[in-house]
């Protein structure tokens, strides 16, 4: 199976792929009002405030809703068809989108799931997720 | 008195699924025959826009392409077909304080060329391949995901279509819908598009009806959406043309099109592949178009015809919800209830939208918005005296006679 389109690294993003590819979430806090974040955001989604800390959280959430995606969507990615995407509400983060490597179909909105990590690099893994047992 | 605002032309090139001619011959096309539609000369022109991030044929080319004079105003607007009701917003403003006179929105489409068939035999050129070689080249990394999108490409969110998927599934489950009846409405949309293009010759599938059992044989694509949920993909080009009224002739015979208010509209966490917002079933909520409607002098109840930007089918639904023309999570009872055809209360994207007339990223939508205020269309709607156009980020034009 193809591997993950890599993300761009920057320097602002690189703690947080790098963690990944050790098996860790790392996320941003924001140091105003406490929101997590992901790197992506300059800016607090919430307060607008631009410090963060960054924290270390277990990667476990809820489905918040899921597709599973039965064509060529991109050609880098042909052989994954079909695959299952969701988004999901972080247990201790923001939403974030990831495949649901066990998922075949549709999965109820609240389906507890867990981290999985799907290394790219050396410094750098995709966080994927599985059905929580 | 300020000077009103009028569509004065409208124009195209061909549609079709391949065309020969490059992205700015289409362009230009397109771009003379609205301004012909306007009865206008290039040198007419005082302002120029085009869609942001998306338009291949660059706005400083079109213009010395087209033999503009001179630029009073120009601009690109981001968000796809939400680019229309910013572009008329805007040149309706400069219009009113006498800035401009005419402005031009245009928009092409050109597929890629197709890569060169392979050799029907390798023939006696290509040297033999040992056997130790693999038979298939080491697959090159693709590319990076681009910033913005690196959070949400390597988990295979790559296409709008994914995003579409995802809003549909929270549909289902915010509303409570059930699937059976969710995919009722979505084929009665798909079927009822391809019916209205069947009447449109310019229609792209216009030969192409589709049956419930041809519906239900599509294939899913992000599901619960299929294949034929899907817009159209194609080469061409369209534009229009915004005018201050006392500065175009009469239309003979016809209505012309005014612009009885014009916005755009743009919420954070609105834009596409934004995935935090909590409404991810919506794509915005009334409220926020009603000082449309109040600024246009009419209520929803006045609209007799409306163009909902259609990306894929349950963007209709979404539509109808969003711009409040079916109650809030009762868009599919409206759909099975009273349709959306031709005898309905409201006939929506009356020649097939952008699932079955054509794809030109909403201005194939909003050029019919314009017909039939003109009585011009080929599914004319009786007395089409207000005529809606809606774009999926909120932004909307609403034309009268």
């Amino acid at each position: 199976m193809s591997d993950p389109i890599p993300p761009t690294i920057t320097p602002r993003t690189a703690p947080f792929w790098a963690a990944a590819r050790e098996g860790r979430v790392l996320i941003e806090r924001c140091r105003s009002c406490s929101t997590p974040r992901l790197p992506v955001d300059v800016a607090c989604p919430r307060c607008g405030a631009t410090d963060a800390d960054p924290v270390e959280i277990s990667g476990r959430g809820r489905v918040f809703a899921s597709t599973v995606i039965g064509y060529r969507a991109h050609p880098a990615i042909a052989d994954w068809v079909p695959y299952t995407v969701a988004l999901v509400d972080l247990d201790e983060g923001p939403r974030v989108a990831g495949r649901i490597l066990d998922a075949t179909s549709r999965l109820s909105a609240g389906t507890a799931v867990e981290p999985a990590f799907v290394p790219l690099d050396e410094r750098s893994a995709v966080i994927a997720f599985r059905v929580a047992q | 008195m300020p000077a009103h605002a009028v569509i004065s032309g409208i124009g195209r090139s061909a549609w079709a699924r391949r065309l020969d001619d490059d992205a700015e011959t289409l362009a230009l096309t397109a771009v003379r025959a609205a301004l012909d539609d306007a009865g206008l000369a290039a040198s007419d022109v005082d302002a120029i826009y085009a869609y942001s991030g998306f338009e291949p044929v660059p706005l400083t080319r079109l213009t010395a392409e087209l033999g503009v004079t001179r630029l009073r105003a120009y601009g690109e607007f981001p968000l796809g077909a939400d680019a229309i009701p910013a572009a008329v917003q805007t040149a309706a403003a400069l219009v009113a304080t006498g800035e401009i006179r005419h402005a031009v929105l245009y928009r092409s489409i050109k597929k890629p060329p197709r890569p060169p068939a392979p050799p029907a035999s390798a023939g006696a050129e290509a040297p033999p391949r040992p056997r130790s070689a693999p038979t298939h080249a080491p697959k090159p990394t693709p590319r990076p995901a681009p910033p913005a999108m690196s959070f949400l490409s390597p988990h295979g969110v790559v296409a709008p279509t994914v995003m579409f998927g995802l809003m549909a599934d929270r549909y289902l489950t915010v509303t409570g819908t059930p699937v059976a009846r969710f995919e009722d409405a979505l084929a009665a949309i798909v079927i009822g598009q391809r019916e209205a293009a069947a009447g449109t010759p310019h229609a792209i599938l216009r030969d192409e009806p589709l049956t419930r059992a041809e519906y239900d044989a599509s294939p899913l694509y992000a599901d619960p959406l299929r294949r034929a949920d899907l817009c159209l993909d194609h080469d061409g080009a369209a534009a229009i043309v915004v005018s201050a009224a006392d500065a175009v002739d009469t239309r003979a015979g016809e209505p012309t099109a005014r612009v009885l208010a014009a916005a755009a509209a743009l919420r954070p966490g609105r834009e596409p592949f934004a995935i935090g917002r909590d409404d991810l079933e919506s794509l915005h909520h009334p409220a926020e178009i009603d000082p449309l409607f109040d600024r246009a002098g009419v209520t929803r109840a006045r609209v007799r015809v409306a163009q909902l930007y259609d990306a894929c089918s349950f963007m209709v639904l979404q539509q109808l919800e969003g711009f409040g023309f079916a109650p809030a999570q009762r868009a599919v009872d409206l759909v099975l209830d009273q349709g959306l055809g031709a005898a309905s209360p409201l006939p929506v994207n009356t020649v097939g939208g952008n699932l079955a007339e054509a794809y030109v990223h909403g201005l194939n939508g909003f050029i019919e918005a314009v017909r039939q205020i003109r009585g011009t269309s080929a599914r004319q709607v009786d007395d089409a005296d207000v005529s809606f156009f809606g774009a999926p980020t909120g932004g909307a034009v609403i034309l009268g006679r």
